[in-house]
C-alpha cells in the first residue's frame, strides 16, 4: 500500500509539470481553418466536436446567444473605421470620442463593463426586446413592436438631447447633452446588432433561466470567430439604420 | 525499495523539466484566451485574446481569429496588439530566427481587421498588399475608409500614405458656426 502511494506520487508530479506548461485553451490552425482543441461541453452537442453550432450558425439557434462584448465593440469598430471618431469635432471646441459613447451605450443595454452593477436588471425578462427577443407571455409580434418602440424611443431621445445641445451657449456645456445622445445611439446600436445575431432570428423566448447548461451553451457560442462571416452585413445593417440619426446628432447646424 | 522508487521519480521529474526546458519555441502562432474579470463575473463579457509565438506571449490581440497575416514568400508574420490600454503596436516575426520588431501604430487603423479579409471576401479587412525584403505596403479597407501604408522594416517605422474617408476632417466650427441662441 505505502509503495503504491510513492508510486503515484512521480506520476502526480508529471502531471501537474504538464498542466502547468500546457498553454491555455482554443488552438487555431490557420491552414485547415479549424480549432485544433476539443467543445469543452465533449460530445454532448453531438459527435463532431471540433465545429460550432454545427457549422451551420444562421438555422441552429442558440437559445440565447447573443454578441459578446468583444464583438459589440469590434462591430462599432469596423463600422466607424476613420479615426475621427475617436474625437469627432464639435462646437465649443469639444472632440467627442464617439466610439468610446456607443460602447458605454451599449453596455449599459448588456450590463457589463461600467455598467455590472446593473446586469441582471438589463438581462431581465422584461428588457428581453433590447436584445431583441421576447420575454414570456408576448409573442413574436408583440416582441417586435417592443423592440422597434425601445430603438425609435431611444433614437428620438438622442434627436431631443443634440437639439437642446444647439441652443445652448458653450457656458453651459452642451458637449455633455451630446455624449448622452451619442450613448443613446449606443443603446439603440446594442438592440440592432443583437437582432443581427445569429442566435437571434425571429424573437426567441428569453425565459430569464440561469441554469447551468444553458449558460454554457450561451458562453460557448459567444466569440469573436463567428463574427467575421456577418460582419458586412452587420455594418451595413448598423450604417443604414443609424448613421443618419449619428450625422443629426453630431451635427453643429441642422439644415 | 522506497528509496529506489523515490530516486526513479526524482529521475522522471528532472527528465521532464530537461524535455521541457529544451523543447524548442512553436513558430506557428497559437491563440489562447484569458478571462477577464468581466468574463469571470458576467457571461456576456469577453476574455482576452492573445497570440503565443516563438514562447512569447502577446495579449490583448487585434482584429479576428487567426489574429495574424503570413508575408506571402517570406518568413514573417505580421499582427497587432494592445500592451496597454489604448496603445497599439505591430509585431512583426520572423520565423526563421523567432526574432520580433515591435512598431508603434500611431493612427494608422491597420491590424484593427487582420483576419476579415478572407470572411468578407477582401470587402473589407486587412493585408499585406505588396512587399519586399524590406519594405511591406499595407492595406486597410474598411466601411467607408480605406488606409494605405508602407511599413519600412529597416527603419522600423510605419507610414500611413493614402487615407480615403468620406468624413471631412477639416470640419471646424470656428467659422461656420453662428452663436447659438442662449438658454
Amino acid at each position: 500500500m505505502r509503495t503504491s502511494h510513492h508510486t503515484l506520487l512521480p506520476i502526480a508530479i508529471l502531471l501537474f509539470i504538464a498542466l502547468a506548461v500546457m498553454p491555455a485553451t482554443a488552438f487555431y490552425n490557420p491552414n485547415t481553418g479549424r480549432w485544433l482543441n476539443r467543445d469543452p461541453i465533449e460530445e454532448e452537442d453531438g459527435p463532431n466536436v471540433s465545429l460550432c453550432a454545427h457549422n451551420n450558425l444562421i438555422n441552429r439557434i442558440d437559445p440565447f446567444g447573443l454578441w459578446t462584448t468583444g464583438v459589440h465593440h469590434k462591430i462599432i469598430d469596423d463600422w466607424l473605421v476613420d479615426p475621427i471618431w475617436d474625437r469627432y469635432p464639435w462646437r465649443c471646441c469639444e472632440r467627442i470620442p464617439v466610439r468610446r459613447l456607443l460602447k458605454e451605450g451599449s453596455d449599459q443595454i448588456d450590463g457589463v463593463g461600467n455598467h455590472s452593477g446593473d446586469f441582471f436588471a438589463a438581462q431581465a425578462t422584461q428588457n428581453a426586446h433590447q436584445h431583441a427577443m421576447r420575454s414570456p407571455g408576448d409573442d413574436v409580434s408583440v416582441a417586435e413592436a417592443k423592440y422597434r418602440q425601445f430603438i425609435q424611443n431611444t433614437l428620438n431621445e438622442a434627436r431631443r438631447l443634440s437639439d437642446r445641445a444647439r441652443q445652448l451657449t458653450c457656458t453651459y456645456a452642451p458637449e455633455s447633452l451630446v455624449y448622452s445622445a451619442v450613448t443613446k445611439i449606443g443603446n439603440a446600436f446594442h438592440a440592432i446588432s443583437d437582432n443581427m445575431s445569429p442566435a437571434h432570428s425571429g424573437f426567441q423566448l428569453w425565459s430569464g433561466s440561469w441554469e447551468p447548461t444553458t449558460v454554457t451553451d450561451h458562453v460557448r457560442q459567444e466569440n469573436m470567430t463567428a463574427y467575421p462571416t456577418y460582419k458586412l452585413q452587420l455594418v451595413s445593417t448598423v450604417d443604414g439604420e443609424l448613421l443618419s440619426y449619428l450625422n443629426y446628432v453630431l451635427a453643429i447646424q441642422v439644415r | 525499495m522506497n528509496k529506489w522508487i523515490v530516486t526513479l521519480g526524482v529521475a522522471a521529474v528532472a527528465a521532464a523539466l530537461v524535455a521541457v526546458l529544451n523543447q524548442k519555441p512553436g513558430t506557428t502562432p497559437k491563440v489562447f484566451q484569458r478571462p477577464t474579470l468581466d468574463s469571470l463575473i458576467n457571461i456576456h463579457g469577453s476574455p482576452e485574446e492573445g497570440l503565443k509565438l516563438c514562447g512569447k506571449s502577446f495579449r490583448r490581440v487585434r482584429g479576428s481569429p487567426p489574429y495574424f497575416l503570413h508575408v506571402t514568400n517570406t518568413s514573417l508574420l505580421l499582427f497587432a496588439y494592445e500592451p496597454f490600454k489604448g496603445t497599439r503596436m505591430l509585431v512583426v516575426c520572423d520565423t526563421n530566427d523567432c526574432s520580433f520588431r515591435e512598431i508603434p501604430l500611431g493612427e494608422s487603423v491597420f491590424g484593427n481587421q487582420i483576419g476579415d479579409w478572407s470572411p468578407t471576401k477582401g470587402q473589407l479587412g486587412d493585408i499585406v498588399e505588396s512587399g519586399s525584403s524590406n519594405r511591406l505596403v499595407l492595406l486597410s479597407k474598411g466601411f467607408r475608409y480605406l488606409e494605405r501604408s508602407v511599413l519600412d522594416l529597416e527603419s522600423e517605422t510605419l507610414r500611413v500614405v493614402e487615407v480615403q474617408s468620406e468624413r471631412d476632417k477639416f470640419l471646424l466650427d470656428i467659422w461656420t458656426n453662428p452663436a447659438p441662441k442662449t438658454r
